[in-house]
């Protein structure tokens, strides 16, 4: 049976040759895999419009000898491929995107990690909150084995104290006198709160200043397991700076 | 298995867009096959295109000299600017003859993917093209990609102080298309776009 239909959101496209794409997605029964959709780039495709990053599809697939090729899509969620994108969504997204994307293995499915990117991208649109990409992060570390051990100080075992600094190679936190880097107050906290699964009080949060804290921490233990940092963190931030000065 | 010679050629054309070794191949061995004059000729193209082309200062598009041929001709409509990602957009709009303004080639749109941010396009010397009364529109021609779609929220949000007229291309059904054949997206977009008809 070498066609098969699935469920995918699409995390990114690259251009291949004159008019097709390579697209990135994220299926529901087959994991992460790349497809071609032959003619999406020209402008009477039928499905250029579809094959949009963020976008949720139902396809079918035919399998190729190295890449597999979209046959049919049709639309389940545009999320943010449609018009009048705003530019700080749509940099988060994409940044949660490209995490997804590090931390997960090819032709590995999982319906957790494909139900909590979906629901993070419609959150996204739908109920914004400075704290909700960080905690989206910290949670799918957690699903990929990676949460950080908050239980105690990394070097001397202490519990219980007031960490005020983590060492990002062991994903622990240092009480004082035991080293670690300086983190801002209230991140671990929110950490602690998303790994016990009350987020609602994580996302209930408005505080724009202790939402990019608590992204930049959770984007930095992404770092460390994918090994370079996230390229949309960059662009995120200015692409930030600039609807902060705007609103 | 080649001569040496040959070789280097294929592994020259083989790094161009779209060209796999076996192009390559075909292109080498046909060059070879048409003999020097033709070779001399396509190497004195590809050199005089590569030393005389650049960008235009005001616009970014492609020129041999400092202001292209669109922003020196003093009978297109000044008024107006169309931003657009790359060159060969100003290209396709040319070949339209129905645009009579100016331009403005980006040089990309924001990619977080590829770290591509506001910083990597050339919105700065926009800014400064809207100083002044000439201008009193800006076409958003930016492709109807999320990624093209984000830059043209952008740049609106951008360009607004500045107090133009901000117009985006259109998007929708393409002339000649059937509508069965148009994805669900597409046709949202040109519903959400329709216009009066009396």
């Amino acid at each position: 049976m070498k066609a098969y239909a699935d469920r995918a959101v699409v995390i990114r496209t690259w251009p291949l040759g004159e008019s097709d794409r390579i697209v990135n997605l994220f299926t529901l029964s087959h994991g992460k895999l790349r497809a071609v959709a032959k003619g999406a780039r020209g402008a009477r495709s039928r499905i250029s419009g579809l094959v949009q990053p963020t976008s949720e599809l139902d396809l079918l697939l035919y399998q190729g000898r190295e890449l597999d090729v979209i046959q049919q899509a049709s639309l389940v969620q545009a999320n943010m491929a449609r018009g009048g994108v705003d530019p700080a969504q749509f940099g988060s997204a994409i940044e949660w995107l490209e995490a997804i994307d590090g931390l997960t293995l090819d032709r590995h499915p999982d319906p957790v990690v494909y139900d909590l990117m979906n629901r993070g991208l419609r959150m996204m649109f739908d109920e914004p909150s400075p704290t909700l990409l960080g905690a989206l992060l910290i949670r799918l570390l957690e699903r990929e084995g990676y949460a950080p051990n908050l239980s105690s100080c990394g070097l001397c075992g202490r519990t219980n104290a007031a960490y005020r600094a983590f060492d990002f190679s062991s994903s622990a936190p240092r009480c004082s006198g035991c080293g670690g880097e300086p983190i801002p107050p209230g991140v671990l906290d929110l950490t602690f709160e998303v790994l016990n699964h009350r987020v609602s009080g994580v996302l209930a949060t408005h505080d724009p200043q202790i939402g990019r804290e608590f992204e930049g921490f959770a984007t930095r233990l992404v770092k460390e397991v994918v090994g370079r940092g996230l390229r949309s963190s960059a662009v995120m931030a200015s692409l930030a700076d600039n609807h902060r000065s705007s609103g | 298995m080649y001569p040496a010679s040959l070789s280097k050629l294929m592994d020259e054309l083989s790094r161009l867009p779209g060209i796999g070794p076996k192009s390559a191949q075909r292109i080498a061995l046909f060059m070879v096959k048409r003999g020097p004059q033709d070779a001399q000729r396509l190497a004195e193209a590809l050199l005089a295109a590569a030393a005389n082309t650049k960008r235009c200062r005001e616009c970014f598009s492609l020129s041999e000299e400092d202001l292209c041929g669109v922003c020196a001709n003093a009978g297109r409509d000044h008024s107006v600017i169309c931003v657009v990602e790359e060159p060969r957009d100003v290209l396709a709009f040319e070949r339209g003859m129905s645009f009579r303004g100016l331009y403005h080639v980006l040089g990309g749109v924001i990619s977080p993917m590829d770290g591509i941010g506001p910083e990597q396009l050339h919105l700065g010397e926009l800014l400064n093209r809207l100083r002044g009364d000439t201008v009193k529109e800006v076409i958003l021609a930016t492709s109807s990609t999320i990624e093209g779609e984000a830059t043209a929220t952008y740049l609106a949000k951008l360009i607004a102080p500045a107090g133009v007229n901000i117009s985006r291309l259109a998007t929708g059904v393409p002339v000649g298309g059937d509508l069965d054949y148009v994805d669900e997206v597409t046709l949202s977009r040109a519903l959400d776009g329709r216009y009066r008809v009396t």
